[in-house]
């Protein structure tokens, strides 16, 4: 009987404690919402508050668009991430496909040569390609963030586990119907690699849209500029007096990489696990 | 049947060959040589050998980023490996369904943009206005001087770090513990082991690649921190939490001292490739790698 009441009390010690992390894991964000929508004059006052209160100040978002070309800062977030994660996918998955589907010599170098490119810091890359992109007359463009993303070797593992899974069998009937290795892959194994696919892209797609020290390097034009270093901007522009237009600006930054992450955050996670996978 | 291996393998690996060979690794050879010149993308290459090396093991503000990098690193290493191992085993007791709700919400605060939050939690942080301090004062305690104060910035940037980053531990170590034989649990309830010893003996030993592996990206992570010193304290105050990587940034792009900047770069390079060897030769004497 005691045992059952101890474990009784354990359970529910354990639940308060759970639920005790999920709300300060959550408080932070509910302030950025609710003081987002609080009169900017007020927006610092104390108490803060967690939930929105009436009246719901919508004008603060309004404003984010207002003092700053925010709605370009989007479009260069996106346009960047999205070409990079696509033509990245791309690559990494002919890659892939060379490594597991075509018999050659030299593989596993090729493999650890690709590999140890997730062991180089960005710091040690970025000083040469800065001059590079600046002789080439690249620097604030959107060329200069999306050239270095369409390396990320993380992608070339993934596709290459996955690949090695599906069956010679596959190639070989689609070769005696008189296929050639691009249909093959084509056809045949990018669809079936899909969900590596999704988890790669998702996470390459985060890892673009979140960078900002890239864009802090290449970028100071205004126009060529993406959401982290708008928001940077935003800061130095309204930090000051208005932090509610502020957080209404960190607030709609963070709405793509929520919904990334409210739609695929299975993948996501199983993405996480197969990379911890090769220790 | 010949289907030109060799060509088609050429083929496929081509646009990979080339943009990592442009974009990273002829870069990577490109920042050894800048690192020995004192250029500064206006005057043509002028080489000075060896000295920008030298200048890095003499120069105190060098070595004091690095005191500071290895500090702070050493402090968020920690504390994500125990709250994130806490966090875990809290997150195990309970069904599938709540187990997945809880992480999801833990989880998420590492999928969001550094940038984006850091700038919120700077207000978070605020000495007067601050949601924390209020907190505190409503406890009856004094403000804390978060980000005003050379001690209380690690601080301030751990508890940064654990709320932003804490996620990845934690999942990383959800999905070890889910590896663990459910028998050998058994086995222990059998004979009459308590929880902290069914811990000490099933779970730790167990557990220890996870941790080896959590450790190793957590190590190399912490040490290129950027953003979370760059938009908290902008490295203050003074210089108090200007990590190598803020620090070569100003060095190259306020000073445009690219020559000693790259051997900055090169330096943590080596370092991070050196936490990766003593790592994987450490792992091998107290890592249980056989999971039954």
């Amino acid at each position: 009987m005691t045992v059952l009441n101890f474990s009784k009390i354990r359970k529910g010690a354990l639940s308060l404690l759970a639920l005790a992390i999920a709300l300060l894991t959550l408080l932070p964000i509910l302030w950025i919402a609710a003081t987002s929508l609080r009169e900017p004059s007020i927006s610092m006052k104390l108490p803060p508050s967690f939930l929105p209160k009436p009246p719901f100040i919508w004008e603060n978002y309004a404003q984010v668009f207002k003092s700053l070309p925010f709605f370009l800062y989007f479009r260069n977030s996106f346009v960047v991430a999205v070409v990079a994660t696509s033509v990245q996918l791309i690559f990494s998955a002919m890659a892939a496909f060379a490594l597991t589907r075509i018999p050659w010599k030299g593989k596993t170098p090729v493999f650890l040569v690709i590999l140890a490119a997730m062991m180089v810091p960005a710091q040690v890359t970025i000083i040469p390609l800065f001059i590079v992109m600046s002789k080439l007359h690249l620097i604030n463009t959107l060329y200069s963030l999306i050239l270095p993303a369409t390396v990320y070797p993380l992608a070339v593992f993934l596709l290459k586990q996955f690949m090695a899974t599906i069956p010679a069998s596959y190639d070989e009937a689609a070769h005696i119907d008189g296929a050639g290795r691009g249909t093959v892959f084509w056809k045949i194994i990018l669809p079936m690699v899909k969900p590596s696919l999704t988890v790669a892209g998702m996470m390459h797609f985060l890892f673009v849209w979140n960078d900002f020290f890239r864009p802090l390097i290449f970028i100071n034009s205004q126009t060529k500029m993406t959401m982290p270093l708008g928001l940077h901007v935003l800061q130095g522009f309204m930090g000051a007096g208005s932090i509610s237009i502020v957080l209404a600006g960190v607030l709609l930054s963070i709405i793509p990489p929520f919904l990334i992450f409210m739609v695929g955050q299975k993948y996501l996670m199983e993405g996480m696990a197969s990379g911890g996978i090769k220790g | 049947m010949k289907r030109h291996n060799g060509r088609d393998a050429a083929l496929f690996l081509a646009p990979t060959a080339v943009t990592y060979a442009v974009f990273l690794y002829i870069p990577i050879v490109s920042c050894f040589v800048i690192a020995m010149s004192d250029y500064d993308i206006l005057s043509p290459l002028n080489f000075i050998g060896f000295s920008n090396f030298k200048r890095l093991f003499t120069y105190d503000r060098t070595l004091s980023t690095y005191l500071t990098t290895f500090k702070l690193a050493g402090m968020v290493v920690i504390l994500h490996t125990i709250i994130g191992l806490m966090m875990a085993l809290i997150v195990r007791h309970f069904h599938r369904r709540f187990q997945s709700v809880l992480r999801s919400i833990y989880y998420l605060p590492s999928i969001l943009t550094t940038a984006s939050v850091a700038i919120a939690w700077r207000y978070i942080f605020h000495s007067d206005l601050g949601i924390l301090n209020y907190f505190l004062r409503q406890l009856g305690l004094s403000n804390i001087p978060w980000l005003l104060d050379p001690q209380w910035v690690y601080g301030s940037i751990a508890v940064f770090s654990v709320w932003k980053f804490v996620g990845g531990a934690f999942l990383y170590y959800l999905i070890g513990l889910e590896t663990i034989p459910e028998s050998l649990y058994e086995a222990a309830k059998i004979d009459g082991a308590g929880s902290v010893s069914t811990f000490r003996h099933i779970t730790l030993p167990m557990l220890t690649p996870t941790i080896f592996f959590v450790v190793l990206n957590l190590c190399i992570g912490a040490t290129q921190m950027f953003d979370e010193p760059f938009f908290l304290t902008g490295g203050g105050p003074g210089d108090a939490s200007r990590t190598v990587n803020l620090f070569l940034y100003e060095v190259a792009y306020k000073e445009f001292n690219f020559g000693y900047a790259s051997a900055i770069a090169i330096s943590l390079f080596f370092v991070l490739a050196i936490f990766t060897i003593v790592q994987v030769k450490a792992s091998n004497k107290w890592v249980t790698y056989d999971r039954a």
